[in-house]
């Protein structure tokens, strides 16, 4: 992907006025590619969280931030770390909160309970960084184990373990989704 | 998922099970597919930005409400409180700034304001901008805890606790609550207490790790050694409030709990009788690795010359009668035998006091006889023995008396530093946090005619200096010393919020305490915060921290201290700092003091890359409202010294150029400025 690296070159002016006033210049056109940002920033740490929820916060934040952004040196910088701590709020509070409408709608159809989901990705998102990345690696971008573990000179035991515990979350998921059942059929 | 890769992730899953682990994973395909294709799309609607913004704004005011109730409480906590508040990434100063400004601005604090009155005022504040109610039951607890004691705490914190689960609060609200109370429990050293109220609350232990943590201490204090393993493994190291060698002296109430506590009064000296199993302790090497006393006796050890010793051992009394290696550098004293051959040469040498050639006196350290040599570093004051050092030489005769005079004069010159590593190892509140405290330094130097003066009066002692500044780590240094020279135990407290009955307790004297307080005497008395008995009744000798721009000669060993602590804290990489980086915070003048200099180097060590720059370091401090100082307006002959020292070349000359970019004048202007008032030398 590329780096948006001349899209914050008006920061002073975009960033100057009321936080409303600079959230609505932020939204219209989307002037300093928080967009791709977000999303950049999300694959590269492997999370999973909704692309559209995280643009908002990252919105806000650099909205509010703004003052603090005149007189800047490195306005490139500034704006990976506001991208970054919104990140972070968003991975603290999301334990807590509802899970995002994005995820619930595409849950439905396939008969899945999108907060037990959200709660999964929230425990998936808080593994270490290795972990996520190789699940991303091998389980969602389907990637070959032999050639991903050559890749990053990595022996294969290691990189399937670092999968399973990026699974591990999932089949929880699963298993309490399907222990009522189980209990009904016991019952029965 | 195909089915190869899930059979080899996840051998002998059930095929129920497999159906909606693909289906879960389908989703999770199409959110992070979402993700990625971040073309134009139509952004969201105003309200909800408009509401995302609001919340982010509530969220960014309840922080900084929740920094200052963190550093009231932390203020005027007791440096053994189980309390964990938690940690803030914003300053004091930059969370004020926050609230004080808006529509819903929030008074600052008056100066005669009581902390509790404070702690109402800030939690009502929270409260009025949309905080939970668990958010305000949990600062309202934790500041019952800290400022009307653990008794008190214990029943906010049930109380809070029974009505959270009567709400119906999630497992990490309640476990917040729980780990409170458990900490007051602890406070009040009920142990068993604590670790009952395990059994009622088993499903929380996992939802929080301070939770599990003090339940895991509440277990080993307790007797439950194997519960206590199960309940710390995982969790984040962090050392008890209380090293437990301090429990053990400090807190002789706590004895009891504790196996294996051999006395209760402070150790004095270092008495090692003969039938104490002193070599069977010797190869024990079980010492955290940060251990600054493993450090000392490492760079001790490897100043040492070859032709001075073979090998050479570094041991130490750990207050229970035994010897502990400390480090070791060559081959082990007495290779091929056990140590224990060793106990009566060591014995005598601690007993004794004075240093014991092995192989004159007939107990050979090593197998071929050649030459050893034990010398005891020994306390100033009382003489007791800190800690020992073991040589050993295959020459015969290696080591004749001016050999040894220049060793034990070298040991002997490692007192100050010895008492320093002691103290940063005994008195870390986690594992790997420094203590930003030099002892050598110059204006520490009254420290040891106050020991003396308390040896023959017991009093209060006021230990003075801007909030920042490190008063409470210095008090804590004046008890340590004076625990290990006066015996003992001595109380630090904050003179802000002490109760008027704890005034007149310490006005009748006889009780060794260290004040720490925000002014001197005078002030504090005519602003009426000093009771007039008590004014009366302190020890003369006042101790006040001076300022940080006042001893710019501790500013870079500071730094390194503080960037450590700050990326093991962090868990980042050590970053290096540039020259230029280190001159421009060398020339600050730091008014929130140390505890700003730690805040600004925690931001560049969070977000700054491996070699910090003057660039990363300008925007740290315009991160945290401060001016860049490009230059010293004025150098004092203080700062002169120090800024020679710290950059003269290798070869001892100084370096007249780089100093001056310290200071941010022209190298003409600092010549002149030598020439016109040279430093003393």
């Amino acid at each position: 992907m590329k780096r948006p690296r001349e899209a914050s070159a008006g920061l002073g002016g975009l960033l100057c006025g009321p936080p409303e006033v600079v959230l609505a210049r932020l939204r219209g056109e989307d002037p300093l590619r928080l967009r791709a940002r977000v999303a950049r920033r999300l694959a590269e740490r492997a999370l999973l969280l909704d692309l559209e929820r995280a643009l908002l916060r990252v919105q806000a934040a650099v909205a509010l931030a703004g003052a603090a952004a005149c007189g800047v040196e490195e306005p490139e910088a500034w704006l990976e770390a506001r991208v970054d701590e919104a990140l972070g709020q968003l991975l603290a509070e999301e334990r807590a909160g509802p899970a995002s409408p994005a995820l619930v709608r595409l849950c439905a159809p396939l008969g899945l309970d999108g907060e037990r989901l959200a709660s999964a990705c929230a425990r998936f998102n808080h593994l270490p960084a290795e972990v996520r990345r190789a699940f991303f690696a091998l389980v969602l971008e389907g990637a070959s184990p032999d050639a991903l573990a050559r890749a990053q000179a990595l022996p294969l035991g290691e990189l399937g373990r670092r999968a399973r515990a990026g699974l591990e979350p999932f089949r929880g998921l699963v298993r309490a989704r399907e222990a009522p059942s189980r209990v009904a059929e016991r019952r029965a | 998922m195909g089915d190869e890769l899930l059979g080899w992730l996840c051998p002998g899953l059930a095929p129920e099970e497999a159906a909606p682990l693909r289906r879960a994973i389908t989703v999770l395909r199409l959110l992070r597919d979402d993700a990625r294709h971040c073309g134009p799309r139509a952004p969201a609607p105003w309200p909800a930005a408009r509401g995302e913004l609001e919340r982010l704004a509530r969220l960014a005011r309840r922080r900084a409400l929740e920094t200052l109730l963190r550093a009231l409480l932390a203020a005027h906590r007791p440096a053994d409180s189980f309390l964990e508040l938690g940690a803030s990434t914003l300053a004091p100063a930059a969370a004020w700034r926050e609230l004080l400004g808006g529509p819903d601005a929030l008074a600052p604090p008056a100066p005669d304001e009581p902390p509790a009155a404070l702690a109402e005022r800030l939690v009502r504040a929270g409260l009025a901008r949309g905080a939970p109610a668990p958010w305000a039951e949990h600062w309202r607890a934790a500041a019952l805890h800290v400022l009307a004691g653990p008794a008190a705490g214990e029943r906010a914190w049930r109380r809070a606790l029974r009505a959270a689960e009567k709400s119906g609060a999630p497992p990490p609200v309640r476990a917040r609550f729980l780990a409170g109370r458990v900490a007051a429990c602890l406070e009040r050293t009920r142990p068993r207490a604590a670790w009952a109220l395990f059994a009622r609350h088993a499903t929380l232990a996992g939802a929080d790790p301070v939770l599990r943590r003090l339940l895991g201490w509440s277990a080993l204090l307790a007797g439950a050694a194997a519960s206590a393993r199960e309940l710390l493994r995982g969790v984040a190291p962090a050392a008890l409030p209380v090293p437990l060698a301090r429990f053990r002296t400090a807190h002789p109430e706590w004895a009891v709990f504790l196996p294996g506590t051999p006395r209760v009064e402070p150790p004095r000296a270092a008495t090692v009788s003969r039938t104490q199993p002193v070599g069977e302790q010797v190869d024990h090497d079980g010492r955290d690795e940060e251990d600054p006393r493993r450090a000392l006796a490492r760079t001790f050890l490897g100043a040492l010359e070859r032709s001075e010793a073979a090998s050479a051992l570094w041991l130490e009394p750990d207050g229970a009668g035994h010897l502990v290696a400390l480090a070791r550098r060559g081959a082990r004293p007495g290779a091929g035998r056990t140590f224990s051959a060793q106990h009566e040469f060591l014995a005598r040498a601690l007993i004794e006091g004075r240093a014991c050639h092995a192989g004159e006196r007939g107990a050979p350290l090593a197998r071929d006889a050649a030459a050893g040599l034990a010398l005891a570093l020994r306390a100033h004051g009382d003489g007791s023995v800190l800690a020992l050092l073991v040589l050993e030489s295959p020459r015969p005769r290696a080591f004749d008396e001016g050999l040894e005079r220049a060793l034990a004069a070298r040991l002997a010159a490692c007192e100050r530093a010895w008492w320093a590593a002691a103290f940063r190892a005994t008195h870390r509140r986690d594992p790997g946090e420094d203590l930003a405290l030099f002892p050598e330094a110059g204006w520490l130097a009254g420290v040891e005619a106050l020991l003396a003066d308390l040896r023959a009066r017991p009093a209060a002692v006021l230990v003075a200096g801007a909030p920042g500044s490190g008063r409470r780590t210095l008090a804590c240094w004046l008890e340590f010393r004076a625990a290990r020279a006066l015996g003992g135990v001595g109380r630090v407290e904050r003179l802000e919020g002490l109760a008027r009955e704890r005034h007149r307790e310490l006005a009748r004297g006889g009780a060794r305490a260290w004040l720490v307080a925000h002014a001197s005497r005078a002030e504090l008395r005519a602003r009426g915060e000093l009771a007039p008995g008590l004014a009366t009744a302190l020890h003369p000798r006042a101790l006040r921290v001076p300022p940080l721009a006042a001893r710019r000669d501790e500013l870079p060993a500071l730094v390194r201290c503080l960037v450590g602590n700050a990326a093991r804290r962090l868990g980042r990489p050590w970053p290096s700092l540039s020259d230029e980086a280190l001159a421009c915070l060398w020339r600050q003048p730091w008014p929130g003091e140390v505890a700003e200099l730690g805040a600004v180097l925690a931001e560049l060590v969070r977000v700054a890359p491996a070699e910090v720059g003057l660039g990363e370091v300008r925007r740290a401090l315009a991160a945290r409202a401060l001016d860049v100082h490009e230059r010293l307006a004025e150098a004092g002959a203080e700062d002169l010294a120090a800024v020679l020292a710290h950059t003269r070349h290798r070869n001892g000359s100084a370096n007249l150029a780089r100093a001056a970019r310290y200071l941010g004048w022209s190298p003409a202007r600092l010549a002149a400025r030598l020439r016109a008032r040279p430093p003393a030398p």
